[in-house]
């Protein structure tokens, strides 16, 4: 199915939540690989993802007619996301090892080359990238990896992250002047941002 | 605009940086025309967000599958027609297994030239259980049919006003909408099996070897390469078996003969050959056998819902193998 005909997946979301099975079945197979990719980010087992992804689409339809969803795709993203924060606090908790237990979420890289640079020293590079990478926060990943990635307006991620728009706002504008002050350390020399 | 990056805010920009939508990027280089202060900010910090790289992870091949075969039979709804009185009369709980491996279709088309009816154009549909995985359809009358691994069902998309029919290859566990005016029948190698509104499943992954187990309610069993045979009628708790083209009745193992479809894999004193087609259809694998001469000669055991290795290890324990998986390939050496 074309991920992108609004109109058809709004029908199939309406279907679906009316009880129609077919329509549960394509908007379970639509998702799945959505939220799977998006729970996995969270570096956690990746079989809980699955597992949290079945229990929220039972819930769903258990309580459909009582459920007034507006937006699905927020919803399940913001269902998986309580289900996993969850998760790992209590995995860290019981690891009573936070330090052991410190995973990069939502990990980003830059390709030097999708960069437009090319250098002889590919690693150091590819390091200093990383390091710009990681001066942001895992909520900035978070969030571009929702908006930039996943094609949900700033108003979805919020409402997904829990935070105000204003905040979401901020927090893009942030992350872009952050890698901008960081990244010009890098490619001083290379000529690639005229402007920073 | 108090900011000089407000256009981060604008949900075109969004667009921008995750497609290549035409009608978007006219749009941004209008709008850099007209700012031309900001042209190449927007034009960097599009490029920024585009050469971000998060880690992709893809569902391996059956999960998408097997997790909604979870839920969706968790979430079944009960079918309403049947009252709880009803369901004792009327209810069959039937396990066919049956050998089919013949051309379905085929079979199907010579039927229609023989009767030679004007009947209007029927269309049927095929639905396969790739290796690996199951699949559960819906038909038009309220039926659920589960197919276990590897298996496939022919059926009109929509039924006749006086019967039911489909063909079946592989295994398959039905539960009939109750029709008295339309008896639902499952056609596989040699036998036919009616029943009015029932639970069955039928399985039809090996030739010559024809099982259907009945749980509650009534079938009939036909061998159709027997005409002057009478039908066999079964009753709860029993199963009958086709061997050397006999009908036999026998009594009902249900952790054997249904619990597939209950996420059970079994094999009942099963030698390494049949064994490996369980595993291999199940799990979706090609398995390799070397040294078979060291494996015992059969194994009995029940997994549910466990990991390929670890059956493989406990199998290969009783059998004496060692074993080794290499994605989808699976070799098995005789120790």
């Amino acid at each position: 199915m074309d991920i992108n005909s609004t109109g058809n997946i709004d029908l199939l979301v309406k279907n679906f939540l009316n009880g129609d099975r077919k329509a549960f079945e394509k908007v379970y197979k639509l998702y799945h690989p959505l939220l799977y990719n998006y729970g996995c980010q969270f570096r956690l087992d990746a079989s809980i993802v699955d597992d949290f992804i079945q229990d929220i689409f039972i819930d769903i339809w258990n309580s459909r007619e009582r459920l007034n969803i507006k937006q699905l795709k927020p919803y399940l993203f913001k269902c998986l996301r309580n289900k996993l924060t969850k998760q790992l606090a209590k995995e860290v908790k019981e690891k009573d090892k936070a330090e052991k237990y410190w995973r990069e979420e939502f990990e980003i890289s830059y390709d030097p080359a999708s960069l437009g640079i090319d250098t002889e020293n590919k690693t150091e590079l590819e390091k200093k990238l990383a390091a710009c990478i990681e001066e942001l926060s895992p909520r900035q990943r978070e969030l571009i990896f929702l908006i930039f990635y996943n094609d949900m307006s700033y108003i979805e991620a919020a409402d997904v992250l829990n935070i105000k728009i204003k905040t979401a706002y901020n927090q893009i504008h942030n992350s872009i002047s952050t890698l901008r002050k960081s990244l010009l350390f890098v490619y001083l020399g290379f000529g690639l941002f005229q402007h920073l | 605009m108090n900011s000089k990056e407000d256009f981060l805010n604008n949900d075109l920009f969004r667009k921008w940086v995750n497609s290549n939508d035409e009608e978007v990027n006219n749009y941004w280089q209008q709008w850099m025309k007209d700012n031309p202060d900001l042209a190449n900010s927007a034009k960097e910090n599009r490029e920024l967000f585009r050469a971000m790289r998060f880690e992709e992870f893809k569902p391996k091949e059956n999960l998408v599958n097997s997790s909604w075969d979870k839920v969706d039979s968790l979430t079944k709804p009960k079918r309403r027609f049947i009252n709880f009185n009803s369901i004792v009369k009327i209810a069959a709980v039937l396990a066919v297994a049956v050998v089919a491996y013949f051309p379905i279709k085929e079979q199907l088309t010579k039927k229609e030239q023989e009767v030679k009816k004007p009947e209007q154009k029927i269309v049927y549909v095929e639905k396969q259980a790739k290796k690996g995985s199951k699949l559960t359809l819906n038909l038009g009358d309220g039926s659920i049919i589960k197919l276990n691994a590897g298996s496939s069902i022919t059926y009109p998309s929509s039924f006749a006003a006086d019967r039911r029919e489909v063909e079946l290859k592989g295994e398959a566990y039905f539960e009939i909408a109750h029709d008295e005016n339309r008896p639902f029948t499952v056609k596989s190698d040699k036998l036919l099996t009616t029943v009015l509104g029932t639970k069955f499943s039928v399985n039809a992954y090996k030739e010559g070897n024809t099982k259907i187990a009945l749980v509650s309610g009534k079938v009939k069993v036909e061998n159709t390469t027997k005409t002057d045979e009478e039908p066999v009628y079964l009753e709860p708790g029993l199963k009958v078996v086709l061997r050397n083209n006999q009908l036999e009745k026998e009594k009902l193992d249900s952790a054997y003969d249904l619990g597939w479809k209950d996420g059970m894999i079994t094999f009942k004193d099963e030698d390494i050959d049949e064994i490996k087609e369980k595993l291999e259809n199940w799990y979706g694998v090609d398995i390799q056998i070397n040294n078979k001469g060291k494996i015992a000669r059969s194994f009995k055991g029940i997994y549910r819902n466990e990991l390929l290795t670890n059956v493989l290890a406990s199998i290969g324990y009783a059998m004496n193998f060692e074993y080794e998986i290499n994605g989808n390939n699976v070799l098995i050496v005789g120790k």
